[in-house]
């Protein structure tokens, strides 16, 4: 896994994590009140949701060091400018570029549902497809997890994506390229936007044991 | 003694020792980052044998080659491609250490890739992979085989495939489960014991990921359905540092302590994984000195399972429906996709017959014009991702079940074996190889047998035959033949009264097709459902049958209660009786025109709200009073409700859709009766330049329409310079922003600024995930955090505005 670019396609994320898209929505198991039909609906379009979705992924691990408090600084050469990122992998040899979309089906189909004015379902759909999209970074994270417990390393459990923090959206360009995301059918616009919609990528850390007490999140 | 005897005999009354962890050790002793542990194994042969030597000192009974990522695909990651000669020499390192007295396993490690249906690489190339490492592996001496920390029960398919096809080799499996007790890929330990056992396993278990306490449920769980032994090799918890090094926070003896608890819970082979030492091992002997293991005790399972579930046939004495749908005969619909290579037609008749209460699937895609033989095998691996129900493969064609019943990640139930010799001799090794279930027919070359006697002997024939390759009763299911009762009336009576005798004397499990009895006769539901209950009388087990078919599946359900299958009617009751009903609920139709308009908005009933205004205003009611005094104050308490989260977004969206298609039905009205309904305000609406995100805009547009206001929607990725002209040109009370980034929220500071700069005074009203009310006041906005409270801030704004006028 060293160095090279690791592809999922397709992603095995078991299921749509129907909690969080629950969550997502505004439900609230004690005080929110669904009547039969409703609630036969909503699964109706969670699964028709569900159907639409073609999760793909990357991973790539590279050596990395962090300077002078505000870059990180890849084996590649490649630096993202970041003081909370920075401070998040201080101590990490190791960082892990993920990415990964839902397709470009889905983001289509909300589009489309938007445009007649079927707001309900495109928000069910969104909430599908950001979730699961975002259930997907979680099991890739747990699929590497698994492999460097051999060498006595893990994941920081956290991770960062460009546009968040002050991690600036242009990094997108940095983690398209270094993990060829237009294998899986993702490229990013001028305007650092990744295309299709629902696409994400992050980076995390790889320590020698659980040292995770970090929180540095944002 | 060989070595199957050898192994038998070590787990006779006693637990089987197996080594700790190598790769933390290897690191201990300066393995580098970065380089291949079985190169360096080899460049450093020395260290290899000394820790080999360590655990069976220790009291390891069966050691591990050094061999877990020797794979062509792990061996490729640093170059590598002489797998087989690697995999040799470690072997021959182990065997040297190990002597004679100690066994060898030859370690087969993941891929790191997953295996179609689940991944890219393809299931044949799988097993190729695994089986050219266990040949290096046998040349070099190992005694046996353990397929270790897999994640992918598929990929653990092929490489215990690739093991058993060089020969009878012992061979352990151990999966790998996260803190939820399943895999990666959602695999449960059962459903992967009853899989791998059936597959010809010698021992299946769990390793890694988890420290010995986290086992002992896993354990405790498998050990009541295993016909093999049960293997744990947990972790020594879970790493940490400590002064720049690595440790595993558990120690020899808190480690050893678990182990009567994993003896107690049907461990019979014990190891460590990660960060376990020769000291854990001898820890671990010495507390199991005394131990008594249990030895499974079933020698065989009634059981299937898929990758994702099981089902075990003695704990549902209920019917047991096989959905029969996946059939082409008849059906135009499913030959045309068949024809065209499509399985989405499949996918979805899966999903319905799982819906509707099947708890397996019959898949049959037999039909002039196709291959059969490849249709099956994509059906299956598409079903195997779609859905979680086991598997009936119903075919004649023997390469087609041959073929399927590879690719299938869990245990099949193959439709059928039959007395005819030709197919019988071909069928039975190869569902024996494979571990499937079978369906008995009791038909011979001679034809289909009229009598119960004739179907008996066939039964028992059969049944003889099948035991020469290890089948029990508890593999095979028989089924009762049906024929069709338009043509041959006294033959129910024989189909019934064979099931009576495999369920009465012979003990074995039944099916029938039930729909086969009705062939040819109108009405063909009532004579379906009267014979199943009538077979059910008689003991039938389970039903090929429609699960769409109401009337056959609710006779059925009846029938196991009035035969106490169900007890308590549980099965019945939570089927007839449904979910409790929300409070409030009522009958549309049951109210008053303008409480049914009401409650159309409430509900979100988008359907009935035309008709219900309809209604409103045939009774004379004014249409704008209908706005004014039931819809707005009814789109109000909407929004009251999902302020308090009694309603959550769909709900709101639904009511607001309602609210949006009433009005517009409205509007005709409203203009004839007083003119055009006057606007509260005009809204302009944008996401900010570099922001994609849009249906939370959306949301608040559609919730200030409904309240009556203009909104002009200007859409996403919305320039600065776009938006100060709209509002020049528009002349807008409020101005709506949204970003859902922190590096694209600051583009609101920017509109914002451009806006004061040429001198434009109206408000502006922010709003995104992002975005918060200290970050809005910053910036001389206003804030609201989602569409109900947008209206509010927004009626706010321009009262106080016309107050100002």
């Amino acid at each position: 896994m060293m160095g090279q670019t690791q592809y999922f396609d397709p992603l095995p994320i078991r299921d749509i994590p129907v909690d969080a898209v629950y969550h997502r929505l505004k439900y609230r198991s004690e005080i929110t009140s669904l009547s039969e039909k409703q609630r036969a609906e909503i699964k109706a379009a969670i699964e028709e949701a569900r159907n639409l979705l073609s999760m793909k992924g990357a991973l790539r691990r590279l050596r990395s060091q962090v300077s002078e408090g505000h870059y990180v600084v890849l084996e590649t050469g490649d630096v993202l400018k970041s003081d909370k990122l920075a401070l998040f992998l201080e101590g990490c040899l190791e960082v892990l570029l993920l990415a990964a979309t839902a397709g470009g089906q889905i983001t289509t189909e909300i589009g489309r549902l938007m445009d007649k004015g079927e707001l309900a379902r495109a928000a069910i759909f969104d909430a599908v497809a950001s979730e699961t999209t975002d259930a997907a970074l979680d099991w890739l994270m747990k699929y590497v997890n698994q492999i460097i417990r051999r060498e006595g390393k893990t994941l920081m459990d956290k991770r960062y994506s460009p546009g968040y923090g002050d991690l600036g959206l242009e990094n997108q360009v940095i983690f398209h390229r270094l993990l060829h995301l237009d294998r899986i059918g993702v490229n990013v616009s001028s305007r650092f936007i990744l295309i299709p919609e629902k696409s994400v990528t992050a980076v995390t850390g790889i320590t020698e044991g659980t040292e995770k007490g970090r929180s540095n999140w944002v | 003694m060989g070595i199957r005897n050898r192994f038998q005999k070590l787990l006779k009354g006693k637990v089987l020792i197996l080594d700790g962890a190598m790769g933390t050790e290897l690191q201990k002793r300066g393995l580098p980052t970065g380089v291949s542990p079985e190169v360096w194994c080899l460049e450093h042969p020395e260290i290899l044998t000394s820790i080999h030597r360590s655990y069976i000192e220790a009291g390891a009974q069966a050691i591990y080659t050094c061999t877990f990522g020797g794979n062509r695909l792990k061996l490729a990651e640093y170059g590598l491609s002489a797998v087989k000669e690697i995999n040799e020499k470690l072997a021959a390192l182990a065997r040297k250490a190990a002597g004679r007295e100690v066994i060898v396993l030859g370690d087969l490690g993941p891929t790191g890739r997953f295996i179609e249906p689940f991944g890219e690489i393809p299931f044949e190339e799988a097993v190729a992979v695994f089986k050219e490492q266990a040949e290096g592996l046998l040349k070099g001496g190992v005694d046996g085989f353990v397929i270790e920390t897999m994640m992918d029960i598929q990929e653990a398919r092929a490489a215990l495939i690739a093991v058993k096809e060089l020969g009878d080799h012992i061979t352990l499996v151990t999966m790998t489960y996260e803190s939820d007790g399943r895999t990666l890929n959602g695999t449960d330990p059962i459903s992967a014991l009853i899989t791998l056992q059936a597959l010809g396993a010698d021992a299946v278990g769990c390793n890694c990921s988890a420290g010995p306490a986290e086992m002992v449920p896993w354990i405790t769980k498998m050990k009541p359905y295993a016909t093999v032994p049960l293997v744990a090799k947990p972790n020594a918890g879970l790493p940490r540092m400590e002064a720049g090094h690595t440790v595993f926070d558990m120690e020899a003896e808190a480690f050893a302590s678990f182990a009567p608890h994993l003896v107690e819970a049907g461990a019979n082979i014990l190891g460590g994984c990660c960060g376990t030492t020769p000291a854990h091992i001898a820890s671990l002997k010495g507390k199991l000195r005394n131990a008594e293991p249990r030895p499974p005790w079933r020698k065989a399972l009634g059981a299937v399972s898929s990758h994702r579930s099981f089902f075990v046939f003695e704990e549902h004495p209920t019917l047991t429906v096989i959905g029969e749908r996946i059939n082409p005969t008849g059906k135009k619909e499913l030959q045309a996709a068949l024809r065209e290579g499509s399985m989405g037609l499949i996918r979805q008749m899966a999903k319905e017959q799982e819906e509707q209460g099947a708890r397996l699937l019959d898949v049959n895609v037999g039909m002039p014009g196709i291959d059969e033989v490849s249709t099956l095998r994509r059906a299956v691996l598409t079903l195997s991702t779609s859905t979680t129900l086991p598997l009936v493969l119903d075919s004649p064609n023997v390469e087609a079940i041959e073929h399927a019943l590879r690719v299938y990640p869990g245990r099949a139930i193959i439709n059928s074996i039959s007395g005819e010799r030709e197919k019988l001799a071909r069928l039975l090794p190869v569902v024996a190889k494979y571990g499937a279930m079978f369906i008995l027919l009791p038909i011979t070359d001679g034809g289909v047998p009229q009598k119960k006697e004739e179907r008996i002997a066939v039964i028992r024939s059969v049944f003889r035959e099948a035991r020469r390759y290890g089948f029990a009763k508890d593999d095979i299911v028989v089924d009762g033949l049906v024929l069709t009762v338009a043509a041959e009336q006294d033959a129910v009576r024989e189909t019934l009264d064979t099931i009576a005798w495999c369920h009465e004397h012979f003990r074995v499990k039944t099916v029938l097709g039930i729909s086969n009895v009705s062939f040819g006769l109108p009405e063909r539901r009532w004579i379906n459902a009267a014979f199943i209950a009538m077979a059910q009388r008689e003991g039938l087990d389970l039903a090929i049958i429609n699960p769409a078919s109401p009337e056959v599946m609710a006779v059925q359900r009846a029938a196991d209660v009035l035969l106490a299958k169900d007890r308590g009617a549980v099965v019945y009751l939570s089927h007839f009786s449904g979910a409790p009903k929300r409070a409030q609920e009522t009958a549309l139709s049951s109210l008053h025109p303008e409480e049914r308009v009401k409650a159309c908005i409430l509900e979100g009933e988008r359907e009935s709200i035309e008709t219900a205004i309809s209604a409103s205003l045939e009774r004379g009611t004014n249409p704008h009073d209908l706005v004014n005094n039931v819809m707005i104050p009814a789109i109000v308490e909407v929004g009251e409700r999902y302020s308090r989260r009694e309603f959550f977004l769909p709900q709101l969206l639904a009511s607001a859709e309602t609210m949006k298609k009433g009005l517009a039905y409205l509007e005709p009205f409203l203009v004839e009766s007083a003119g055009e309904r006057a606007l509260k305000g005009t809204i302009i609406m944008a996401t900010v330049q570099g922001d994609i995100h849009d249906i939370g805009k959306n949301i608040v547009a559609l919730m200030l329409r409904n309240h009556g206001f203009n909104v002009l929607d200007l859409g996403k990725d919305v320039p600065a310079e776009k938006i100060i002209e709209a509002i020049r040109k528009a002349q807008p009370q409020v101005v709506g922003l949204s970003a859902l980034m922190t590096t694209t929220m600051v583009m609101m500071k920017e509109v914002i600024s451009a806006a004061r700069n040429a001198g434009l005074s109206t408000p502006f009203l922010l709003g995104g995930a992002v975005v918060s009310p200290a970050y809005a006041r910053e910036l001389g906005a206003y804030y609201a955090k989602d569409g109900v409270e947008a209206v509010k801030v927004v009626e706010k704004l321009i009262s106080s505005d016309k107050k100002h006028e």
